[in-house]
């Protein structure tokens, strides 16, 4: 654990250093960001304050399920998302060889070495003021037991996005190019989380729960902190979860990973 | 029990064939077919602590995959790799920390850092002792004549700088063995010098063993004791470079070229014309005379504008000795 740390804070400069050599695009890219994530935020709120109320969630109330995702999202990405979107490439360009030749696990070389990605500072500052505005224009009265709750939260519901992230880097292991099946089962089908999962069929909600759990980043925290009603029949337990499942697929993720190296390793495509 | 031992190593790749299209894409999925290319067929060889090996062969012999699979980063078919009493593809750490890898053009420093950063780095990947650390550092430093660009972002570094920094981070943590894919590709003539040279003095110094795959046999001249030589997989040659001349190489051309119409050929023992037209010739010494004294005759005898002597190309010493081996002999 204390040779992790030691690596991470050496990787950590490297990864500031180089975003610093940048500080043009750095500036840009935080800018663009501001402007995209805004007018997304703006469309989802124009649309929920005309229907009122959504499955019995109001339009501020809705809001909150995107600042959920898009912060859960900030948070993994800046780890996870170079790593993830970098890993075709290397693998075809062979550079992911030398990460089998160095004395850590490659997963840990290819995150640490991808670097970290400081422009999701940008999601991160959208989201808080997201969530705040939201918050407040619902009278919500934040205690320190439900600000403790919701940053466990997020930080399961960053596991979340980042074992999304890494589950869609495994199909680099096995094909060349990108693989549209893997995007949509991790980007379209995230989509539905911009809504409670009550407004949708049954069949939808059981795979967003226990399938593919996105309902975990933000439905389920929300509908805890709002007091809002889960699906029919689920366990009332449910939405205190997302940290434990967050936990659960992050391992898996890894699992999954490691599995698709070994495939790698074997038939070296 | 020598140092490294290869024994009948193996290594198939399965070649899915690519169809065309969405539907071709979703059949993929579910159904493939392959192709099986056998990259490594059965290749054995053993080296002792501090030998430096050439490994050559044409593009696609099987150079590159067998340094993955004794680096560690593949696993063989069939067959067993030992490196050090280690297998390096079962236990990839413990083989990392005593091995350093430079894969050919493919960078391991950061684009948009000096050299001095991706070293700071190493240290803590690799554990190195700072003091132990500090030395090597200087040293290889000076060693590869690298002290004028060490603190330049790596972007604006010439190709033999990069090959150079990448060789270093390969050592800094002293392994025992070094694997170079193709080290001098594409490098000029005074870069491939300091290379050979620093490469020479490594081995020398810290009886560190090397192998290097490359395509230039004056790699091989300038460094190696041994060579391996391989194509299609399969092991060809394996012996000392003396051996591997008098067994291949039987000689070397002289082209020859004229401004006016050339004297007429004058067929002998000693020289055969492999091409001839008006203005060019190109001869091939059937003896063991020198350049030298070739050069003199045929000047002596034609009277040519321009002579050029050319050593046989690596590629046509592998076709040539593979042909031999096909015939058996």
């Amino acid at each position: 654990m204390r040779d992790f740390w030691r690596l991470f804070s050496s990787f950590f400069k490297v990864a500031l250093r180089r975003e610093m050599a940048y500080r043009g695009t750095f500036l840009a890219g935080i800018i663009g960001q501001w402007i995209s994530y805004g007018a997304t935020f703006l469309g989802i709120y124009i649309m929920v304050s005309s229907f009122d109320i959504l499955g019995g969630w109001n339009g501020s109330e809705v809001l909150m399920l995107y600042g959920l995702s898009v912060m859960s999202y900030a948070i993994g990405a800046s780890f996870f998302y170079n790593f993830s979107n970098g890993l075709a490439g290397r693998i075809r360009s062979g550079e992911f060889d030398a990460s089998l030749t160095k004395p850590i696990h490659p997963f840990l070389h290819e995150v640490f070495s991808a670097g970290y990605n400081v422009g999701y500072i940008s999601h991160f500052t959208v989201s808080l003021v997201v969530m705040a505005a939201a918050l407040s224009s619902t009278n919500y009265n934040l205690t320190v037991q439900s600000l403790m709750f919701l940053i466990l939260s997020v930080l399961g519901a960053s596991l979340i996005q980042a074992s999304a992230l890494i589950a869609s880097s495994v199909m680099s292991f096995f094909t060349v190019g990108n693989n549209p099946i893997a995007d949509f089962l991790l980007w379209d089908v995230k989509e539905f989380t911009n809504y409670p999962i009550t407004v949708f069929p049954k069949g939808i909600q059981f795979v967003l729960t226990f399938i593919l759990p996105f309902a975990f980043m933000n439905f389920y925290p929300a509908a805890a902190l709002l007091g809002k009603a889960i699906p029919e029949g689920y366990p009332a337990i449910l939405p205190y979860l997302s940290p434990l499942v967050g936990a659960l697929v992050f391992a898996l993720s890894i699992l999954l990973w490691n599995w698709g190296l070994k495939n790698y390793k074997s038939t070296g495509s | 029990m020598s140092f490294i031992e290869v024994t009948d190593l193996c290594k198939d790749y399965r070649i899915a064939k690519q169809e065309k299209g969405i539907a071709g894409a979703v059949k993929s999925l579910f159904h493939r077919e392959y192709t099986v290319k056998e990259a490594v067929r059965n290749v054995s060889f053993s080296l002792e602590k501090g030998e430096v090996v050439g490994y050559i062969g044409p593009n696609g012999a099987g150079k590159s995959t067998t340094i993955k699979m004794l680096s560690g980063v593949l696993l063989p078919t069939s067959g067993v790799a030992k490196v050090g009493d280690i297998i390096p593809y079962e236990n990839r750490k413990e083989n990392a920390k005593r091995i350093g890898v430079v894969f050919g053009q493919r960078s391991q420093l950061y684009w948009d850092l000096p050299i001095s950063d991706t070293f700071d780095l190493y240290e803590s990947l690799y554990s190195v002792p700072k003091e132990r650390f500090r030395k090597n550092c200087d040293f290889y430093t000076e060693l590869l004549d690298m002290k004028d660009f060490l603190h330049q972002p790596v972007r604006q570094l010439s190709l033999g700088q990069k090959m150079k920094a990448n060789i270093a981070i390969a050592l800094l943590h002293d392994p025992e063995v070094l694997y170079l894919d193709e080290p001098t590709i594409g490098l000029d003539v005074t870069s491939k010098k300091v290379l050979r040279d620093a490469l020479k003095s490594i081995n020398a110094q810290r009886n560190t063993t090397i192998i290097l795959t490359t395509h230039d046999m004056d790699d091989i001249e300038a460094v190696c004791q041994r060579l391996i030589m391989i194509d299609q997989g399969q092991k060809l040659f394996d012996g000392t470079l003396e051996d591997f001349r008098s067994k291949y190489n039987d000689g070397f051309t002289v082209k020859l070229e004229f401004d006016t119409v050339p004297p007429p050929w004058q067929e002998s023992g000693e020289y055969e014309l492999l091409e001839g037209d008006e203005r060019h010739w190109l001869i091939k010494s059937r003896t063991e005379m020198t350049a030298k004294a070739a050069m003199i005759d045929l000047i002596g005898k034609y009277d040519p504008t321009n002579l050029y002597v050319q050593e046989e190309r690596i590629e046509d010493i592998v076709r040539r000795a593979y042909a031999l081996d096909e015939v058996g002999c």
